[in-house]
């Protein structure tokens, strides 16, 4: 019996299908960006100045230098908005790695200046400062924006999966929790965590 | 041998107990396996979320910044009134690249330096400004003659960052009339000449209000700081 080998692909095919109608206003933000109108940025910064700033201050740990970091961001990403290759990735994408090399130049203007008194440095000075840190900034970027993607599953979908991933409870003990039906908690769990598995994908970047 | 049901691997991947055929079946099928790994990987970071990961908006007024930054255009922009300028000012620099181009279209009061306000200026009136709002620190003004003009001086230092900007105003003594006298620089502060021949005692109360770029020019009814000139 293979027929269940047509229910993974029709799972797929169906994320993709929810996928495409945010990849369509993406697409539409993205030809606007590419080719230069400037109030594009302004829905880039609705859209995204949450992640690049939260995703700043969990590895600066200062509100100050985040907010600097995200200012200069969406400077660098404008003023760099040539070197933006649509077909090579995803704009967000594309603006997280800017906000990764944003933090990375911070800490590296930071070592400059505390690299006397900084024990974290091995002593050939290679060891970034930033992984004294016990999270790496790939860790961090993945959290914050698994975290934003849950406030957008909506209820009950975003219900459901606090309940599983933060409570633990079993889909039956969810389903008698909310009183939903189980067919209904099991295809949002395996809906929703395609969901967040896509947006990670999407989101991550090959540097 | 069928693949699992993709809403049984997202319950194994979450943890939940598997029967073992499934167990078997997954041992066996590499489909079947990446699709575990990489839903178990999602859920292991998904657990590992704390409040802190939770996306926060930056200060507000950061993206002030990136627009004056990139000289782009405010959105609304009042039609435009000639400007009576009467000297560039370092404090209208100040000002100007504060708020983006916007002085341009608002400008319908004069700006000048803080270094004309020397000798020969009278104190006329002050007045300490109350925190009306969320606003931590009282704020001050004074009204001096410099020059045969009035000017309004306005101290206000803790006022909090915004999208919008903050508007002084002259108001009646019940708030019936009142007069837009300029755009306070938050962090600034500011100096604003006064409209020739206008009576302090019809207008004794200044009013810090915070408005937002939404073309509306009249008052936001949002006052965050306020006091009443003793003249
Ligand atoms: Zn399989």
């Amino acid at each position: 019996m293979h027929t269940s080998a047509n229910d993974v692909s029709t799972g797929r095919a169906r994320a993709t299908q929810v996928l495409s109608v945010k990849e369509t206003a993406d697409l539409e933000l993205t030809e606007r960006f590419a080719g230069g109108d400037e109030s594009a940025v302004r829905d880039m910064y609705e859209r995204w100045s949450s992640l690049v700033y939260t995703i700043a201050l969990r590895s600066i740990r200062n509100p100050d230098d985040a907010a600097d970091v995200t200012q200069s961001v969406f400077i660098s990403a404008w003023k760099g908005r040539a070197g933006f290759d649509p077909n090579a990735g995803a704009l967000p994408a594309w603006l997280l790695g800017i906000c990764r090399r944003k933090i990375a130049d911070f800490y590296s203007a930071k070592a400059r200046v505390e690299i006397a008194s900084t024990q974290a440095i091995e002593s050939d000075g290679s060891e970034p400062i930033h992984q004294v840190d016990t999270l790496s900034i790939d860790t961090i970027v993945d959290r914050v924006v698994l975290a934003d993607e849950l406030g957008r599953l909506g209820d009950p979908q975003q219900k459901i999966m606090e309940l599983a991933f933060f409570n633990d409870l079993t889909h039956i003990q969810i389903a008698s929790v909310l009183d939903l039906p189980l067919g209904t908690v099991k295809s949002h769990i395996r809906r929703s965590l395609d969901r967040l598995k896509t947006r990670l994908e999407a989101t991550s970047v090959t540097p | 041998m069928s693949h699992l049901d993709p809403d049984t691997i997202a319950l194994i991947a979450l943890g939940e107990s598997a029967l073992p055929d499934d167990i078997e079946h997954v041992r066996g099928c590499l489909l079947c396996q990446g699709e575990l790994d990489e839903l178990t990987a999602v859920a292991a970071s998904a657990r590992a979320i704390s409040p802190q990961d939770r996306p926060v908006a930056p200060p507000a007024q950061i993206w002030d910044r990136i627009e004056a930054e990139m000289g782009t255009t405010p959105r609304a922009i009042p039609a435009p009134v000639q400007p009576r300028v009467r000297r560039k000012s370092r404090a209208m620099f100040a000002l100007a690249a504060s708020v983006g181009v916007l002085i341009g279209g608002l400008g319908t009061y004069t700006m000048i330096s803080a270094d004309s306000v020397d000798s020969g200026s009278t104190l006329v009136a002050q007045a300490a400004l109350e925190p009306l709002r969320d606003v931590k620190e009282p704020g001050a003004a004074s009204v001096q003659q410099i020059d045969g003009r009035e000017v309004l001086n306005v101290q206000a230092s803790g006022l909090p960052a915004t999208n919008g900007f903050y508007e002084v105003w002259l108001l009646a003594p019940d708030s019936s009339n009142m007069i837009s006298v300029g755009m306070l620089d938050a962090t600034q502060g500011g100096q604003f000449p006064l409209p020739a021949g206008i009576d302090l005692t019809a207008f004794p109360i200044v009013d810090i209000s915070l408005e937002q770029f939404d073309g509306d020019v009249t008052h936001s009814a949002d006052s965050i700081l306020r006091g009443t000139l003793a003249i």
